[in-house]
């Protein structure tokens, strides 16, 4: 369909290029080559326009809106006059060809001739009779000797020229001198005139050239055939004889008219191929200017139809493009107008829903900004908040849990948006929460808050949970909507706790025992001192007050370590290295051999109270040679560092540890020992603690690896690492 | 595509040789033919001029020839078909006029080309290659004088020559 839209104007366009071609040659001929160019060009204007059409249409490129319709209505309009203009144009060609066969017939040509030579001939017989006439004047002797004698024979000359006038029946005789001057004039009716008519051109080569001629000619309202002939005197030129005679009235007007005619004719005869052409050319003229005309008109009302149109495809563009300010200007009163303000009370409307739209739009932007607002404060809330927070659905879905949740819970995998929570059965140390849930669930309880005590790898862990149920509030029944979760982990604190409770009491105790053991020791002494000679039997006296001495120093050393536990300094940071340190401790225990100390080879500053740092090392080594009295296992004794520590390092290949105290070796009364109170390193572990550091048991025997590890102050940073 | 006639009559052209006769360089045009149109207006008594223009150049090799000079000459044939006989004007030496009865001598005086005088010597410069380039408006009918009339009938190249200046 689209191909045989395109075949129009292409079809146009050769044809428009095949008369050109024709028409082409004729540019040579004068006749026509200022109607060919003028043709050329307009059916180059026309081809052009017809092949930009073309082209356009076979490019397949979107087309402005009533472009196609504008085009199909200017090559419609000019198609449907070409076809009657083409009609016409070969119809009058036709006639003219006739009309020139008709009108160069051969009747006409021999005519034409006859007339021509019935001229000729009547003048022929004119000239002929003249010319004898001249001959004969001119050769009259006694003529020639009385215009020889001029002026002295003026009258004699005069009167001989009106005898030869009258005899050869002539109108006038003139004759002139050399030099062109009018010598006589002789007429046969009337005056001469004073002033004389000029030589004609006859008559100057009948005076320069000596020729004898004749001529037809109109003088003064007379049809007359005048003669020219040289007079000579003695084989000399000497004057002009110019003779006059009267013709019938019409012969010399009709003999110019049949030669004028006769001209006429033969020239159209010859230029009858260009007077078709020029025919030709100007029928193609009038035909192409209609079409160019036409198709100007045709442009002009298909412009003013599809304007509406355009304007429509316009309005339509720009809104899609999102420009909702589009008005067409008022149309006509006609379908097209109607449709323009159809569109624009759409357009209007459109504009008014858009308006309302942006409004809604820009609320529930707003609501969602405070939405997210809010979402992005609970989630920053709860992502600082210490306690690990779980909200579920009430189904038991996970909606929400954030970081410390997944890090109380030791499972960060597991915790994924939208899982059940039934599906943590897989894991058993998750359990607890399970349960929690289900209890809260089957209590349906609004608050519920349990302690629990869990295991987490070796350690005991005391786990806070509390429950709240959630409720739809915009609900009429408030239903409920989920639960949330928190869960602390409390151990420190219930250490904490303990600790804080058990160190009160410890004071207490070590004030209320510690008090009477002084005067027991001092009155077992005195004893000893006073009453050992008067006793009965000295041994039983001596081991009886050694007894209580001993007993005694053992109760004031453990009431001195329960008060170190339950009242241990605040550390007095101050700068020290690492190599001090170990000094202190080579020259404490330089009588061990099976003490090794290994010096760091690059200085290590510590920020810690040297003392206190001292009292834990000397802990740690006092327990390592204990363990290894029996084998004499070597103790090692070094130092490491990493960018957040410093990590002193104590190993032993003693007894080591039981793997059942291992865990619990760090708190109070637990001890290998049989005399040991069990604080030492409690006591050690709070220094550490106390330093920000920690203290750890890596390898609980073979070897035997303890690990105080105390923080990289800033101003160590230089340490190459 | 049909091309104007004029463009394929270079291979056509007459020749036109120069003799040199005193202080003068004549021009003669040879091989020349009047056109057969030309002698049938003629005879039909349509008048024809011709009007010739033989310009010389100085012949530069890489360059456009230099102009040295330029004449024209109109001859104009009126003919009277009742008492059959041509007019013959020549137009360059004014008002001098003759007639003739012979269609031939009419012919003939419409190609004056012959050892026609063209310019002085003295005006050419030794062992130069001169070109000749001869133009003929061939006008039939009566002459239109109006001044648009050059823009629609133009001159055609009939004949073409060269020499040197010894």
């Amino acid at each position: 369909m689209k191909l045989m839209a395109r075949i129009p104007p292409l079809a146009l366009t050769l044809t428009l290029w095949g008369v050109t071609g024709i028409v082409w040659g004729d540019i040579t001929v004068p006749e026509t080559s200022l109607i060919a160019l003028i043709n050329i060009g307009i059916m180059g204007i026309l081809s052009l326009f017809f092949l930009l059409y073309s082209v356009r249409s076979l490019q397949n490129k979107p087309m402005r809106a009533g472009s196609p319709l504008r085009s199909k209505l200017v090559i419609a309009f000019m198609g449907i006059l070409l076809l009657p203009t083409m009609i016409i144009q070969t119809s009058s060609h036709q006639v003219v060809e006739k009309g020139l066969n008709i009108w160069f017939d051969v009747r006409v040509d021999k005519v034409m001739d006859q007339a021509l030579h019935l001229a000729q001939g009547f003048y022929s017989r004119v000239d002929h009779e003249l010319k004898q006439g001249l001959i004969s004047v001119t050769s009259d002797q006694v003529l020639l000797n009385r215009f020889s004698m001029m002026p002295e024979q003026f009258s004699p000359l005069h009167l001989r020229l009106s005898e030869l006038m009258q005899q050869h029946n002539w109108q006038s005789i003139r004759i002139y001198d050399l030099n062109e001057h009018l010598v006589a004039n002789v007429r046969m009716t009337g005056l001469a005139e004073l002033t004389p008519p000029p030589l004609s051109e006859q008559a100057k080569l009948a005076l320069k050239i000596g020729h004898t001629s004749t001529e037809l000619a109109v003088i003064d309202g007379s049809e007359m055939a005048v003669g020219y002939a040289p007079l000579r005197y003695n084989q000399k030129i000497i004057g002009v004889l110019q003779a006059e005679i009267t013709l019938p009235e019409g012969i010399v007007n009709d003999a110019k008219n049949i030669e004028d005619n006769y001209r006429s004719y033969r020239e159209l005869e010859r230029n009858r191929q260009a007077i078709g052409s020029l025919f030709t050319h100007i029928m193609l003229f009038i035909t192409l200017s209609i079409v160019l005309i036409a198709g100007l008109i045709a442009i002009f009302f298909s412009r003013k139809l599809t304007a509406p149109i355009d304007q429509l495809a316009s309005a339509v563009h720009r809104i899609t493009e999102g420009d909702l300010n589009v008005i067409i200007p008022a149309s006509p009163q006609d379908e097209l107008g109607a449709l323009v303000e159809s569109f624009n009370q759409m357009a209007t409307r459109l504009k008014q829903n858009m308006q309302a739209l942006d409004i809604a739009q820009d609320h529930l932007k707003q609501s969602l900004n405070d939405s997210q607002q809010r979402q992005y404060i609970l989630e920053r809330l709860l992502a600082n908040m210490q306690s690990g927070a779980l909200l579920l659905s009430d189904q038991g879905h996970i909606r929400l849990v954030n970081q410390a949740f997944q890090q109380l819970s030791s499972n960060h995998d597991d915790w994924v948006i939208g899982n059940d929570i039934h599906n943590l059965k897989q894991h058993p140390q998750l359990n607890f929460i399970l349960k929690f849930f289900d209890e809260m669930k089957d209590q349906q309880t609004q608050y519920l808050q349990q302690e629990v005590e869990i295991m987490m790898g070796k350690k005991s862990q005391i786990m806070l949970l509390r429950g709240t149920c959630l409720h739809d509030q915009h609900t009429p029944l408030s239903k409920l909507s989920g639960y949330l979760i928190l869960m602390d982990n409390i151990t420190d604190l219930a250490e904490a706790q303990r600790h804080k409770a058990w160190s009160e009491v410890a004071q207490r105790l070590a004030h209320e025992i510690k008090n009477p053991l002084t005067p027991i020791k001092l009155a077992a002494e005195r004893l000893q001192r006073r009453f050992r000679t008067q006793v009965d039997d000295q041994k039983v006296f001596d081991h009886c007050t050694h007894a209580i001495i001993n007993q005694t120093d053992r109760l004031q050393r453990l009431v001195g370590d329960f008060s170190s536990l339950a009242r241990i300094p605040k550390p007095r940071m101050d700068n020290c290295t690492v190599a001090a340190i170990f000094t202190s401790m080579q020259e404490l225990y330089e009588t061990y051999s099976r003490v090794h100390i290994d010096f760091p080879e690059h200085e290590l500053p510590l920020y810690c109270d040297f003392d206190q740092i001292r009292q834990i090392i000397i802990n740690l080594m006092n327990n390592a040679l204990a363990a290894t009295e029996e084998n004499l296992a070597p103790i090692n004794l070094y130092a490491t560092f990493n960018h957040h520590s410093i990590n002193l390092h104590i190993l032993d290949e003693g007894d080591g540890i039981p793997e059942t105290l291992a865990g619990k070796i760090f708190e109070a009364y637990i001890s290998t020992k049989a005399d040991g109170s069990g604080l030492g390193l409690a006591i050690a572990k709070r220094i550490a603690e106390d330093h920000q550091g920690q203290l750890q048991l890596l390898s609980h025997a073979k070897p035997t690896h303890f690990c105080l590890s105390l923080p990289m102050q800033t101003q160590q940073m230089e340490i190459p690492l | 595509m049909l091309l104007p006639a004029h463009l394929f009559a270079a291979a056509n052209l007459a020749k036109l040789t120069t003799t040199s006769e005193q202080e003068l360089i004549t021009v003669t045009l040879k091989e020349f033919t009047i056109p057969e149109d030309v002698r049938l207006a003629l005879q039909e008594g349509t008048p024809v001029s011709f009007t010739w223009s033989v310009s010389i150049e100085q012949v530069n090799p890489y360059w456009i020839n230099e102009p040295i000079g330029e004449i024209i000459v109109t001859r104009e044939v009126i003919p009277n078909l009742i008492s059959k006989s041509w007019m013959l004007i020549d137009s360059a030496t004014g008002s001098i006029t003759r007639n003739t009865s012979s269609l031939n001598t009419a012919l003939n005086f419409l190609t004056p080309l012959n050892n026609f005088p063209l310019l002085d010597r003295a005006l050419l410069s030794e062992s130069e290659h001169y070109a000749l380039n001869c133009k003929l408006l061939i006008f039939k009918g009566e002459r239109d004088e109006s001044w648009w009339s050059a823009y629609f009938h133009f001159a055609k190249t009939v004949a073409q020559g060269s020499f040197q200046q010894p």
